[in-house]
């Protein structure tokens, strides 16, 4: 008891200010850890470290036991004067900078030590050191790494921060601390101790007033809105199950699925004008919106069990990229065909060329009409010349059967523009392959409670609202492209659009495909 | 002897050596486990590491911060943290994170269940029995929760009900999770060999089956630590480095390699051990056997600093109504360091927990305080499931020899020797010496 209370006297008259606080609470990243920040400030002759080690209350007591000659738990020995010095001096050689892979040496430039208090007037241990090293960047670039090696082991937040002074400096780095240098730790449910061990950038030889600068964690992306997909993940507990209530439920289901539809990344600008460029008809339509219904629902059920089974194994979030590049490459696949089989066509049949190009219409045209759709301006190209080719197929050919007849009759292979089943199929798997989050989290909310049947048509509306969707823009752009059609247009230019955004569209495909592999890690 | 009957009587000899060639392949194969230089963690790498995971779902839940499910799949992370690292604040947060999911899906069996399982992380045996039998009665298919309810009446001291339950679970399917709780009984119940059996399987179906590595490697531990409990010392240190391997920097991998090479007599090599364990997590018992081998090769200051972490771990403990009490307790008794506070301790959680280790640590806190009646009747409790634990003859010894019962001194002191001498780094000498006196008086 006397023990105790003398700790606390102690703690009270050496750390005022934190004894004041009426209640010591454990160090907030658990009371074992050892947490550091390096921050680094590059000017054009020296680098700053400014090293800061926060440690627990029980690494504290390890470290401090030396010191404390009377046993209670706070250091008092004289020798604590030079422990600052030595400490930063030991810990030093784990610090390492690199300038052009050549070791640079590191002077101690000063230190400090506190012993904040912990729980129940524990010390805890607050070291800061500074080193400085000599550089010249005057007049070349020069790559700057560094790795943080000290207390390897141990748990605790490691955080490194990079500020520019005068100079100008190119990487991937973070400019603000977190943890505002070890003083105060976020500790909602949702961030995780950094881990940040190295760091590596260029300093670059003119110092410029506009600094290229990229923070690590402002480079994160940006998170959906999302009480738009909680609306739908909420139907899943509704309590009683009537017939009114279940409708409406569907309905909402099919009405979320179908505003999913619109959301970009699902390439279905692509399958939409694809349908109607390659004399969709209804028909067409309604199979693709079907192969979509059934893959995005056959892909959430497969990713639910994952997330179920094998969720210790494998995490279903890295799969999706995965997903998109299987996506990605049926679309640049569909792309290249239809870009071989047009090429073709506009090179030999010139009378069917000829046609097209009485059929055509200015491309602004369709452009301001469909323009609302997304922003792929290439494929509204593409668009328009669907239309036309719409309008040959089904229209036109009553009145001109000889020309209609000419076009399928040149080749010997299946004709270009026809809509095969097979790449319809690949079509809609493209579109449905990646399985929306909030119908993967009401599938799963709905094994949880029980609720196996209720889940499994909740995403199965929701699937048919995604396809509805997508099916409704198939059949807007083939009522568009019968309405333009009719309008009489002209152009050489006309002659090559066919082609030209087919290969368009191999290179959105691309495009989805670099971006998943980015994700991925491949390149 | 005709031709028939000798060619029937060839043939016969052929099948018995086949069949007998068949059963010892078969017997071999039901066992499962590599011998421990075969085993790494080559083939688990799979698995996403655990801080992956949880910023996984982390980022999840910033997108989507209703979602029940991802709320739970974070807890179950951060469990897996708290298994890995050490770090019991892990199990903090998981239970957290279930209580946000339970607070968007209060019917969600799966959050409550695995919230089940935190409190029984944490010690908290009584709640977690509560709310896993309370859910194993909503939903009688629920095994998960069953599991906790056997595992909570094992804490607690409720042997029959547990093995009941085992044995029910083992009826569904014996997978390693019941194949290792039933070694366990098997063990406790004084049958260390049907227990290594049992957890040698374990190990070998975890191995088969895949999973996290630190999952994986626990069941290799087991086999290590039953091992060393006969005092197979070689084989226990095999098993600890296999486990090392699977899933390196495991703390209780290190502290086991720590055991086995003091009791083997590297004492140097055990300490380089037991800090690399404490650089992990410092443990209460790794700083005690560390402080141990300090006292044992000469050096009481540093036994001394490391005794006094002890003491700091145990004050916060206190602070933050954690949960070593029983550690503490013992440790104090062992050290001779704050007796009436290891017999409150001691007591207190007997209060709560009657199992056999409960009762052990009630004992020795009471013989250390001179209560040696009471201390015999507490061991004697102790030891009625036949318990093969070195530990607890040597309790049982010295109780004996304090009431001056040589004759039951004797005998449990030779078997502690025969069981597992080194069943602890400073008590060995004090039982040998204990039973060379009681040897020499009874010579007399």
């Amino acid at each position: 008891m006397k023990k105790l209370r003398r700790v606390v006297t102690t703690a009270l008259t050496l750390f005022v200010s934190f004894a004041l606080a009426p209640v010591a609470f454990a160090h907030p990243l658990g009371n074992f850890t050892i947490n550091q920040y390096v921050g680094l400030t590059i000017s054009r002759e020296m680098i700053l470290v400014d090293y800061v080690v926060d440690m627990a209350e029980i690494p504290a007591f390890q470290e401090l036991a030396p010191y404390d000659s009377d046993r209670d738990r706070q250091p008092d020995s004289p020798a604590i004067q030079s422990y600052p010095a030595d400490k930063c001096a030991s810990l030093q050689p784990a610090l390492n900078l690199f300038l052009n892979n050549q070791p640079l040496t590191l002077a101690p430039a000063s230190s400090f030590v506190e012993f904040p208090a912990g729980v129940g007037g524990l010390p805890t241990l607050r070291l800061t050191c500074e080193f400085q090293a000599t550089i010249d960047s005057t007049n070349k670039a020069l790559d700057l790494s560094f790795e943080n090696n000290a207390f390897p082991d141990r748990l605790g937040w490691k955080e490194i921060v990079v500020s520019a002074e005068g100079v100008s400096l190119q990487g991937e780095y973070s400019t603000t601390s977190l943890s505002n240098r070890l003083t105060n730790y976020p500790q909602d449910l949702l961030t995780s101790p950094l881990d940040q061990r190295g760091v590596e950038f260029e300093i670059l030889p003119v110092a410029s007033s506009a600094q290229i600068e990229t923070s690590a964690p402002a480079a994160e992306t940006a998170p959906l809105p999302s009480n738009r997909n909680d609306e739908f993940t909420r139907l899943i507990l509704l309590e009683e199950i009537t017939l009114p209530t279940l409708l409406l439920a569907l309905a909402i289901s099919f009405f979320w699925g179908a505003l999913h539809a619109m959301t970009p990344g699902h390439g279905k600008t692509i399958v939409g004008a694809y349908l109607v460029g390659s004399r969709g008809t209804i028909k067409h339509a309604l199979y693709l919106g079907l192969t979509t219904t059934i893959t995005h629902t056959l892909g959430v059920f497969a990713l639910g069990l994952i997330t179920l089974f094998a969720a210790q194994y494998i995490l279903p979030e890295t799969l999706f990229p995965w997903l998109s590049l299987l996506s990605g490459l049926f679309v640049v696949g569909i792309g290249l065909n239809l870009f071989s089989e047009r090429f073709k066509s506009s090179g030999l049949g010139n009378r069917i060329v000829s046609l097209k190009a009485k059929l055509a219409v200015p491309p602004k045209y369709i452009l301001s009409s469909a323009g609302n759709m997304e922003s792929l301006n290439h494929s509204h190209k593409y668009v328009l010349h669907a239309s036309r080719d719409h309008h040959h197929s089904d229209e036109h050919a009553r009145r001109h059967p000889h020309d209609h007849h000419h076009g399928h009759a040149d080749h010997s292979h299946a004709p270009p523009e026809e809509i095969t089943w097979r790449s319809l199929l690949a079509l809609g798997v493209s579109g449905g392959l990646i399985p929306c989050p909030s119908a993967l989290v009401v599938l799963l909310g709905a094994i949880a409670l029980n609720k196996i049947g209720f889940g499994l048509i909740l995403v199965l509306a929701f699937s048919l609202g995604l396809a509805g969707a997508l099916t409704a823009i198939g059949i807007a752009f083939i009522y568009a492209g019968k309405f333009f059609g009719r309008f009489p247009a002209s152009g050489k230019v006309i002659r090559v659009l066919p082609a030209l955004s087919a290969l368009f569209i191999s290179l959105i495909g691309l495009g989805i495909v670099v971006k998943a592999a980015v994700e991925i890690g491949i390149v | 002897m005709n031709k028939r009957k000798s060619i029937l009587l060839l043939l016969s000899v052929i099948f018995t050596i086949a069949a007998s060639q068949v059963y010892g392949a078969a017997s071999n194969a039901s066992d499962g486990l590599p011998a421990a230089q075969n085993i790494n963690g080559g083939a688990l790498a799979n698995v996403p590491p655990v801080e992956v995971a949880i910023k996984t779902f982390q980022d999840r839940l910033k997108q989507n911060p209703n979602d029940p499910i991802t709320y739970a799949l974070l807890a179950n992370q951060y469990i897996r943290h708290a298994r890995e690292t050490g770090d019991v604040s892990g199990y903090q947060r998981a239970e957290q994170a279930l209580n946000e999911s339970l607070l968007l899906l209060p019917k969600y069996t799966y959050a409550s269940t695995t919230l089940a399982s935190v409190y029984y992380a944490q010690h908290d045996f009584a709640s977690a029995l509560d709310l896993a039998q309370a859910e194993y009665e909503k939903n009688s298919k629920n095994t998960q929760a069953l599991v906790i309810v056997a595992d909570a009446q094992l804490a607690l001291g409720n042997y029959l009900e547990a093995e009941a339950i085992y044995l029910q679970l083992s009826d569904l399917g014996v997978t390693p999770p019941i194949l290792a709780r039933l070694a366990a009984l098997e063990e406790m119940k004084g049958n260390p060999k049907d227990g290594l059996t049992l957890m040698r399987r374990a190990a070998g179906d975890a191995l088969q089956a895949g999973g996290t590595k630190e999952g994986v490697a626990w069941y290799i531990l087991r086999v290590a630590d039953m091992y060393f409990n006969v005092g197979q010392y070689r084989q226990a240190g095999k098993y600890y480095e296999a486990a090392l391997r699977v899933f390196d920097h495991y703390p209780l991998a290190l502290a086991g390699l720590g055991k086995v090479s003091a009791a083997q007599g590297r004492y140097d090599e055990s300490s380089a051990y037991y800090q690399r364990a404490i650089n992990i997590v410092p443990h209460p018992e790794y700083l005690a056997a560390l402080g141990d081998l300090y006292l044992l090769t000469g050096q009481p200051d540093q036994a001394q600093l490391q005794y006094e972490t002890v003491e700091t771990i145990g004050k916060l403990a206190e602070l933050n109504e954690q949960v070593y009490n029983r550690t503490l307790a013992n440790f104090y008794s062992d050290h001779d360091m704050k007796l009436k506070d290891a017999l409150r301790l001691a007591l207190a959680e007997l209060e709560s927990r009657k199992d056999i280790y409960g009762y052990d640590a009630a004992a020795w806190a009471q013989y250390k305080n001179g209560n040696f009646e009471e201390a015999q009747t507490l061991i004697e409790q102790a030891m009625s499931f036949g318990t093969q634990d070195a530990r607890l003859y040597f309790h049982a010894g010295m109780i004996a020899y304090a009431l001056d019962q040589n004759q039951r001194a004797r005998d449990h002191l030779e078997q502690v020797l025969a069981i597992n001498p080194h069943f602890s780094i400073l008590d060995f000498e004090t039982a040998r010496a204990t039973l060379g006196i009681l040897q020499a008086t009874a010579g007399k």
